[in-house]
């Protein structure tokens, strides 16, 4: 089914264009987007159930000028439609803006190719074919489903969230507009023995419509297994092991490790180590990585970015070698190279900067089974919880919610629980010697950029297995 | 938009509403070293809607809920249309019945006009004049300005409001190493502007902080792996490990079951530690969590939650509260922690190591496990304090509170004032070298 356009930004649009081609006769780059981003949270706990807008709504615009190697931009939600308030807002625009002073790093001018393209993304079943009665219901049998398996659970949760993602992009070249949708759900069995009380957390994501419902079912009786595992669970001896990582703690390593550090926006300002690595070995020779909009169909794939580049698909990482970046367009107009279209907002109300889409690392042609056999005395890390980037350093927080140890080539049912890997970058990723054939994308979670910034991704990759300081 | 927001939802029988209204006046300024990379200013108001509909199942009452966000520009045929769809969905969540805020004596209002472009100037003067290190710079910084007028509205009566200054500011210094060439340590800081000139100083001596401890990472050790020894925290991490006392307090998660701390009972455990004393106070200067409503538009007090270690009683908003059938104190961020007994000196007496810089310092309220990567720490073999890095901390809250010793000097971190140091045993330290 395919994914509406927006009545809203449809019937804005001609008041963007008159607002953009006033702000062209002022300045030497004027343009602006425009966003419909309508989202609804399903969520049922054991106690609490609720229905919100998910926290991913938006609804406003965003104008940007250029005017002698400055750039200023203006948020704002409320566009009049009548020539005069037009004309107004125009000038208040560059009132605002020609108030900068001082000392600027200076950009070049902006240089655009002539685009007018659309997009309206497809899934299976859109928001609106199954009522609320119907979501609530299924996630509270999801709840009830939990509780049959142990009754060491003191609270269980289950939660679908959807975007129906609007935007449009204008300036004096171009007219682009696209429209899809992202769900994500997940499960959450929190068990409890004693005093001691442990958590779960399974996610599920993708561009897809309610249809996602449907992924949940298959995974109940694991997550729930597993959280009463971990009540087992001892703490992890601080070591130096061989690792196998799954797709979803190889996606934490991608994203947090190393996806941070190639944001193009952080070579400007001399915050990347990686800036120095273009040409030369990051990591073992079988290791491909990639990010784009267009590397993979998932959360963050879209025709345009939020400064109206079209998506890319970007090979980061090939042979173990650094290749590349990712960048905004300020960024990339900087450093002299095209755009990779990797510039996005948390809200238009936010400022664009470099942003990982989609990240992953590429399968390879090992066997898990191999892999795991491979190991004398390690560890198999399945469930990634948060990272933090340092990509100056290239030092690597990854949090994991448990492990497995593995001894003599077999896993075990010996838990260790919680887990942190720490160490330096291209240690780790050097230290890789064997990747799977398979392949996993997830994005339930956001991804930040610093202290905020807040946008949606996907990160993932095969099973690998290295070497890593775990704590 | 609100009137017509409102006269909306009266003419639908049996709604009840809560509204909150939030204009954003915002301005900020993106600098690479000393100069501007961009400007940008923020005008923006939304409208939160919560609507509720009352209903019978089985003899029990119950308040079924439906929130949304309205957006200027949305026209009357929407509106009638986004209640009539949040009036069913709210059919079908059913949730144990709770009373709406009623409304109480206006609170005296602190308006004030903020000059938001002016503050911005000021503040970032301030800033740069403290980049004036001989061999490290600031790499970036980004300053946010914001001014929040908001205004509270429910079906009961209740229609209060409030306006906050706040600012946002993300840096990070730059420090030549011989080990690794040169380092960054990065920071934010949040504090509210009541009095500029205060924010101002403020921010100055955060910024030299900042300068000495990437001083001290440039010139730092692997962490060791050290053994049985006192592990200190010091710093804006404390923020994050003595939340776990407010959240474990709250209404929500004794409800739901994921905190097992009791009114009356000892919640700190060990014997042999500071008895921690929390206070929730919503009018703490400086931070910008302060505010005299919380968002149901229940007027906030200061309540004293644990003393000596020991629960006083629970926090809540005025539905958790309710289910639990206490009164409710509203929801307050501001946490100020008391108790420690000794000098921040004392504590440093015997061999530690103390960590006063982390990647991303995470308490987990609900297991009580605590960790994070270790960007900056000082190890103190008896002898000599040598400035490490690298390696991780990870725990357990119940693992730890036996003989934990707090600094009786006090540090505040936006919504957090409290000890500036802890000491601790039990932690486990995942070392370099």
């Amino acid at each position: 089914m395919q994914v509406p356009v927006s009545d809203f930004l449809k019937g804005k649009k001609p008041w963007l264009k008159k607002l953009v081609t006033r702000l062209n006769q002022r300045f030497a780059y004027a343009s602006a987007l425009g966003t419909d981003v309508v989202g609804k949270r399903y969520y049922v706990s054991d106690k609490v159930t609720s229905i919100s807008d998910g926290g991913w709504g938006e609804r406003g615009f965003v104008v940007r000028v250029y005017k002698d190697g400055r750039y200023f931009e203006y948020a704002f939600n409320q566009l009049p439609e009548e020539d005069t308030a037009i004309e107004s807002l125009a000038a208040q625009i560059t009132e605002s803006a020609g108030k900068q002073t001082g000392p600027a790093f200076l950009y070049p001018e902006p240089v655009e190719e002539a685009i007018t393209q659309t997009y309206q993304g497809e899934v299976e079943q859109l928001p609106g074919t199954l009522g609320p009665d119907k979501i609530i219901g299924r996630l509270q049998e999801i709840t009830k489903k939990m509780h049959e398996i142990t009754s060491l659970l003191v609270n269980t949760s289950a939660a679908m969230s959807y975007a129906h993602v609007s935007k449009i992009f204008v300036s004096d070249k171009k007219d682009l507009e696209q429209h899809y949708l992202w769900s994500d759900a997940f499960i959450a069995p929190t068990a409890r023995r004693d005093d001691v009380t442990r958590g779960l957390y399974k996610s599920f994501s993708g561009l897809k419509g309610l249809e996602i419902l449907a992924e949940m079912d298959g995974h109940i009786e694991t997550v729930v297994q597993n959280s009463v595992k971990m009540l087992d669970a001892k703490p992890m001896p601080p070591g130096e092991y061989d690792v196998i990582c799954s797709p979803d703690a190889v996606g934490i390593i991608a994203h947090e490790a190393f996806g941070h550090g190639v944001e193009l926006d952080m070579f400007l300002k001399n915050r990347a180590n990686a800036s120095q690595y273009i040409g030369k070995p990051v990591a073992a020779p079988m290791l491909e990585m990639r990010d784009g909009a267009k590397s993979a169909h998932h959360m963050s794939s879209y025709l345009f970015d939020d400064e109206g580049n079209l998506g890319g698909d970007t090979i980061v990482i090939e042979k173990g070698i650094l290749k590349a970046g990712i960048s905004d367009a300020l960024a990339a107009a900087q450093l002299g190279l095209a755009p990779t279209g990797n510039g996005k907002r948390q809200t238009y109300a936010n400022k664009a900067y470099s942003r990982m889409t989609n990240t992953f690392f590429s399968p390879g042609t090992d066997k898990l089974t191999n892999m795991i056999k491979s190991v004398k005395h390690g560890y198999l890390i399945e469930d990634a919880e948060s990272g933090m980037e340092d990509p100056k350093d290239w030092g690597i927080q990854c949090m994991f919610s448990y492990a497995r140890e593995i001894v003599d080539g077999k896993v075990t049912d010996n838990w260790v629980a919680p887990v942190v890997m720490t160490g330096y970058v291209p240690d780790l990723l050097k230290a890789i010697t064997m990747v799977s054939e398979d392949f996993a994308l997830s994005g339930g979670g956001g991804c930040g950029k610093g202290y905020k910034e807040w946008v949606k991704v996907s990160c993932g990759g095969p099973y690998i297995k290295t070497r890593a300081r775990l704590g | 938009m609100l009137d017509i927001l409102v006269n909306t939802l009266k003419s639908f029988d049996g709604v009840e509403y809560l509204i909150q209204e939030t204009k954003t006046r915002r301005v900020e300024s993106y600098n690479i070293k000393k100069q501007s990379e961009m400007s940008r200013k923020i005008e923006t108001t939304l409208i939160s809607l919560n609507l509720y509909v009352v209903f019978d199942e089985g003899g029990k009452k119950y308040r079924g809920s439906y929130n949304t966000d309205i957006h200027p520009g949305t026209s009357t045929d929407e509106l009638e249309n986004i209640i009539k769809e949040g009036v069913y969905a709210a059919g079908f969540v059913k949730n144990e019945y709770f009373p709406l805020v009623s409304p109480t004596p206006a609170q005296p209002s602190k308006s004030r006009e903020l000059d938001t472009s002016k503050a911005l100037a000021e503040l970032q003067a301030a800033f740069h004049a403290s980049d004036n290190h001989p061999t490290g710079c600031i790499s970036y910084s980004e300053f946010f300005i914001t001014r929040e007028d908001v205004r509270i509205i429910n079906s009961n009566g209740v229609d209060v409001g409030y306006t906050t200054h706040r600012a946002f500011v993300e840096t990070a210094v730059h420090m030549p190493s011989t080990e690794v060439g040169e380092i960054e340590i990065t920071e934010a800081y949040r504090f509210s502007l009541d009095d500029i000139a205060a924010a101002a100083k403020s921010l100055q001596d955060r910024v030299a902080a900042l300068f000495t401890v990437a001083e001290k990472k440039a010139a730092a050790k692997p962490t060791p792996t050290v053994g049985d020894i006192n592990i200190l925290l010091s710093g804006e991490c404390l923020s994050t490990f003595f939340s776990y006392y407010r959240r474990c307090s709250s209404a929500q998660m004794i409800y739901q079951q994921l905190s097992t701390f009791k009114e009356g009972t000892e919640v700190q455990g060990g014997e042999n530690s500071d008895r921690i004393n929390v206070i929730l106070d919503p009018n703490m200067p400086g931070s910008t969590q302060s505010r005299p409503y919380d968002d149901q538009g229940l007027p906030l007090e200061s309540h004293k939650i644990i003393e000596g270690g020991k629960l006083l009683k629970y926090w809540g908003d005025t539905r958790f509260a309710s289910y639990l059938g206490l009164t409710p104190t509203g929801n307050v961020s501001n946490v100020h922690i008391t108790g420690g007994t000794a000098k921040e000196t004392d504590l440093r007496k015997e061999p530690y190591l103390e960590l006063v810089s982390f990647s991303d310092f995470q308490v987990n309220p609900v297991t009580g496990d605590f960790g994070s990567e270790i960007r900056l720490g000082y190890y103190y073999d008896g002898n000599n304090i040598t400035p490490v890095t690298g390696g991780s901390i990870s725990g357990n809250m119940s693992k730890v509170q036996d003989g934990l010793r707090m600094s009786a000097e006090l540090r505040q971190y936006n919504d957090y004032k409290g000890p500036a140091t802890v000491c601790m045993r039990g932690a486990s330290i995942s070392g370099v070298s």
